[in-house]
């Protein structure tokens, strides 16, 4: 496919944004329409004409002049008005799934990022003008092929950027709900303290009243005023806390999500679960379905022993530790 | 030290193809705070028993040489002291006497006797029917006791039941001191008199590392490398035999010139050469086996890096480190090691009787002289020879 | 006054079996503590106690294990030089003036289960793990100590005595009596740790051993044969008030400030069973270490108003 092409077709039929050049169908008369494109060609087409052409299977597009076999399965909605933009946004997006190095992967050298991302920028450049598509597209596969592994951990990486957003917007919608709740807990204690208090200084007065003659009236308010203060409720120390966590909502510091692929909200250093105390090459490997061990098998029988959680692959693991632990260690060349 | 090298050698060579470095890699370049790579090795070389107690031969005989020299100078002051305060009652036929019978024990003479109580230690321990462990702990504290004194400074009897004592309540088998004392037939103030004397010797460590949980281990280990190769009822046996050639190795250097499963492989060579050959080469050996194979193959696939976490260790691709172990070194470690073992002989009885009776008057000279006066009086006796008349002879 | 290396300058605590004193370290002018063991006090010679903190910590080495520096002997007295750690989890759980977050917590129980995790490593079993156990340094590190409880992992006929652990942090195996439980007791007292640091009050806080299975079985259900196998062997289970274990929703409400990963984990230390307990391993591997909040920077967390 060429610019050429494309732009030439534009021109054909791109007069009524709003209008399928298909079935002359308008948006303003039914505003329920929708327009898929294909990016075989990316020509516009409306919704009920996609069904009504392609649901018996791949056929020729319907705009004059193009050649191109189409399937319903790989129509789109349109995102961007300009469809050329569409376009290239596509292949961006395909270009960068397979080119989605980043900034670390160069040990932050800046220079050499620099230059891989111009490089991809050409690629992207050549695929959207129909340039050496095929030589392109053969260096495409190439890379993606040597770099499998890196294009699938950065892939990872930028998934897990993904799920610590939506994660950070769960945490944030789970919060809020919490609050609200806990808002209207405080809202009905109070009313019902209020009642309360009504009552109790009444009560009180006209206890005061019946027994012996004077009772100070503002004594008694006050009184009842503090038995209610003193009954703070524990959904306001709940949200008290509540606030203090959305204060210090740790998602909130982290928003600087930069675009896919880019860099992810986490500290540049991954997380160590063991900070490099255990051995990644223990020179033995658990296989308890091998072993004959009579004596540890016939307490594992035991419900005793079961009951208070003992283990034989403990038992087993620990006696192969110290099977080879140390072994390496020559002691007259080591303490020499 | 060491710490380094093991840490470099533990580390996996870049196997990978593509630009994606190893997992190690990524590690050390991004260290949080604290990170710090300890194998299973490290923590051996982080115990007290390796950084207290081990020795290279000639380590081991300096310090002991050094203790023996110490102890030396002190009886041969002591001696001095003696004649000096003594001199006008000493005749010439005493002075004769103490310079010929009266002198300190050598580093060999020492060793002798240090030996021969362990092996009491051992038999006392066993008869008080305590647990393997307890037993070795005791065997272990004494002679690491006299590594730091000598058995002029502190008679090795008194320190027999201290020892077994402490070594229980280090090993979780808590007898009251009343009930052990009955036990051993001993009592309360001698087990406690020089139990803070040991401990300080021993400088406060107290954890050991015996060889048995080894021995458990390789026991398990042998029959997932020869498996099916191996007859399970014949190693059944082998275990019994090697548990007891352990605590005898206990009585000997090797635990401070080897590491437990060193000592063990050592143990396991003496019984049945043939398997460990297997076994280790299997294990360790150059050429392609089968399981070898396997575990390279395994190796390359977990070289995919991990990307979930950059230390996860999936049970499947745990697989040694290349170059970790050398099979041949390995094995001329343990050969040294057996050699060792059977060089270690056992004192006798008399002979320790002698070493025991010298050490005891070279501190008591006076003692030694009237010893020698009333057997020489019984002689003479014997003889009808009045004493007087040969002193004058002698004159 | 006994050393030349470090002196003794203040009296900060005393217990039945030490005097706790700070000091420094003479050539260096660091500050330490010094806990001076009475051991004339002892008709058996050497404490167990004594014995136990001595063997273990001499052994251990890591950033969240307390570091002991030196020890010696004067009068007849053992003393441990030890790294000076000015506060511990249950004074800042208990102080109201302190205000901590979730972020806060998450590094504690990272810098904790990192410390377990190095003792259970060692083969070791703490047995006595609580805030009150868990020293924090000068510059916020936690510290596992008191290691008068610890043993090494038992052989495999080893019995062992389940009175050990301070009651509230207690597991369910060591309430019924076990004589060969794990390491699963830790992860248990850490896992109560956890709600008690999210909470800031004691979440199983039994009056008495009777009243403590009480509290712990009507806040996370009674234990069946079910969940946790040959568990109706114990002696006592028959007597027991049988209670359901709590729903996520309780548990969401009780721990108001937690994420679902928070709660998983401490689910997962608080399991009854300990066979399907997690591991320390398995807690420092979980989702809750991985989301955010990442673990505060334990130098940044505010101890003191």
């Amino acid at each position: 496919m060429s610019t050429q092409m494309i732009t030439g077709t534009m021109d054909d039929y791109d007069d009524n944004k709003d209008m399928c050049p298909i079935c002359k169908t308008d948006r303003y008369l039914s505003p329920d329409l929708k327009f898929l494109v294909n990016p075989e060609c990316y020509h516009k087409i409306c919704e009920n004409c996609v069904d009504r052409i392609f649901s018996l299977g791949p056929a020729q597009c319907p705009y004059k002049h193009c050649d191109k076999i189409l399937r319903k399965n790989k129509f789109k909605t349109q995102v961007f008005d300009d469809v050329a933009v569409e376009k290239e946004v596509d292949i961006r997006k395909r270009v960068f799934n397979v080119f989605n190095k980043t900034l670390e992967d160069f040990n932050d050298n800046l220079e050499e990022y620099n230059k891989y991302l111009e490089d991809v920028e050409e690629i992207v450049y050549n695929l959207d003008h129909g340039i050496d598509v095929e030589k392109t597209e053969e260096k495409l596969r190439t890379y993606e092929e040597l770099n499998k592994q890196l294009i699938l951990n950065n892939l990872e990486r930028s998934k897990q950027a993904m799920e610590n957003f939506s994660q950070r917007q769960q945490f944030e919608k789970d919060m809020k709900l919490k609050k609200k709740l806990l808002e209207r807990q405080i809202e009905e204690e109070e009313r019902f303290n209020k009642e309360w208090a009504k009552k109790e200084i009444v009560n009180r007065l006209s206890a005061a009243a019946a027994g012996t003659a004077g009772g100070d009236t503002n004594d008694v308010i006050e009184g009842v005023r503090n038995t209610v203060k003193l009954k703070k409720s524990s959904a306001r120390r709940k949200l008290e806390e509540l606030n203090l966590v959305l204060k210090n909502n740790p998602y909130f510091a982290n928003t600087n999500m930069a675009g896919a692929g880019g860099a992810h909200p986490r500290s540049s250093i991954p997380y160590t679960p063991f900070n490099g105390d255990r051995d990644l090459h223990q020179r033995f490997a658990l296989q308890e379905d091998k072993y004959s061990d009579p004596l540890v098998q016939e307490l594992e029988k035991r419900s005793d022993y079961t009951a208070s959680g003992f283990r034989s692959d403990y038992v087993y693991e620990r006696v192969l530790t110290e099977a080879f632990m140390g072994l390496g260690c020559v002691i007259s060349e080591e303490r020499a | 030290m060491s710490q380094t090298q093991s840490k470099e050698s533990s580390q996996v060579p870049d196997l990978s193809t593509d630009k994606t470095p190893p997992k190690e890699e990524v590690e050390e370049e991004e260290k949080p705070p604290y990170y710090k790579r300890i194998t299973d090795d490290d923590l051996y070389r982080n115990s007290s028993q390796y950084r207290m107690w081990s020795y290279t031969a000639d380590h081991l005989r300096e310090k002991r040489s050094e203790t023996c020299q110490r102890a030396t100078e002190v009886v041969n002051r002591k001696l001095e002291e003696f004649v000096n305060t003594h001199q006008d009652e000493l005749t010439e036929e005493d002075m004769k006497i103490l310079k010929l019978k009266a002198s300190p024990l050598t580093m060999d003479e020492e060793l002798k006797l240090i030996n021969f109580y362990s092996k009491k230690v051992q038999v006392i321990a066993q008869h008080l029917n305590l647990p393997t462990e307890v037993v070795a702990t005791s065997i272990t504290f004494f002679r690491r006791f006299y590594l730091e004194n000598s058995v002029s400074e502190y008679d090795p009897k008194n320190l027999v039941h201290t020892t077994i004592f402490l070594a229980c309540k280090s090993e979780n088998y808590f007898i009251s001191v009343d009930s052990f004392a009955k036990k051993a037939k001993s009592s309360r103030d001698a087990i406690l008199k020089y139990e803070f004397k040991l401990l300080e010797s021993l400088k406060f460590s107290l954890l050991n590392h015996h060889p048995y949980k080894p021995l458990h281990g390789f026991f398990l280990d042998i029959q997932t490398v020869l498996h099916g190769k191996v007859d399970l009822k014949y190693m059944g046996q082998i275990y019994d035999r090697c548990k007891k050639r352990i605590t005898d190795a206990l009585l000997t250097d090797v635990v401070y010139l080897y590491t437990p499963p060193q000592i063990t492989l050592a143990i396991l060579l003496m019984e049945d050469e043939q398997l460990v050959k297997r076994y280790l080469g299997m294990k360790f050996g150059k050429e392609e086996t089968p399981e070898e194979g396997d575990i390279d193959s395994k190796k390359k696939d977990a070289s995919a890096p991990d990307t979930e976490d950059t230390e996860s260790k999936d049970k499947e691709s745990t697989k040694k480190a290349p170059e970790d172990i050398n099979f041949d070194k390995l094995f001329s470690v343990i050969e040294e090691c057996k050699q060792t073992l059977k060089n270690s002989e056992s004192v006798s009885t008399e002979e320790a009787k002698r070493v025991a009776a010298k050490n005891y008057y070279c501190q008591k000279p006076d003692i030694l002289l009237q010893k020698l006066k009333r057997k020489k009086e019984a002689t003479d006796l014997e003889d009808g020879e009045p004493t007087s008349k040969k002193q004058k002879l002698d004159e | 006054m006994s050393n030349p290396n470090y002196s003794k300058e203040k009296k900060v605590g005393e217990g039945t079996y030490a005097v706790v004193y700070l000091g420094k370290q003479l050539a260096s002018g660091k500050s330490i503590a010094i806990k001076e063991i009475k051991t004339s006090e002892f008709k058996d010679g050497l404490d167990m106690s004594a014995i136990r903190e001595v063997k273990y910590l001499q052994e251990l080495d890591h950033p969240n294990v307390i570091n002991m520096i030196d020890i010696f002997m004067a009068y007849d007295n053992l003393n441990l030089v030890l790294e000076f750690l000015p506060t511990d989890l249950e004074v800042v759980i208990k102080d109201q003036n302190v205000l901590f977050t979730p972020a806060d917590i998450k590094a504690w129980m990272l810098m904790t289960l990192r410390g377990v995790y190095h003792v259970h490593r060692n083969f070791i079993l703490h047995r006595d793990l609580k805030p009150n156990n868990l020293l924090i340094s000068p510059d916020g590190i936690i510290k596992v100590a008191d290691f008068g409880l610890a043993r090494a992992v038992p052989g495999p006929r080893e019995i062992l005595t389940s009175n050990v652990v301070t009651r509230w942090y207690r597991a369910p195996e060591l309430l019924f009596g076990a004589k060969h439980y794990t390491y699963a007791v830790d992860v248990w007292s850490i896992g109560v740790i956890f709600a008690e640091l999210m909470l800031r009050i004691p979440y199983l806080p039994g009056q008495d051993d009777v009243n403590q299975m009480e509290v712990t079985f009507r806040a996370l259900g009674t234990p069946t044969d079910k969940v946790w196998p040959e568990v109706s062997t114990f002696p006592g289970y028959n007597k027991l008030q049988i209670y359901p274990p709590p729903s996520r929703d309780e548990l969401r409400k009780r721990f108001i400030a937690a994420t679902e990963n928070a709660l998983t984990l401490m689910e997962n230390m608080l399991m009854m069973n300990p066979h399907t307990r997690w591991t320390t391993a398995q807690c420092l591997e979980c989702d809750y270490f991985r989301e955010l909040p990442e673990p505060s920077n334990p130098a940044d967390i505010k101890l003191s108003k």
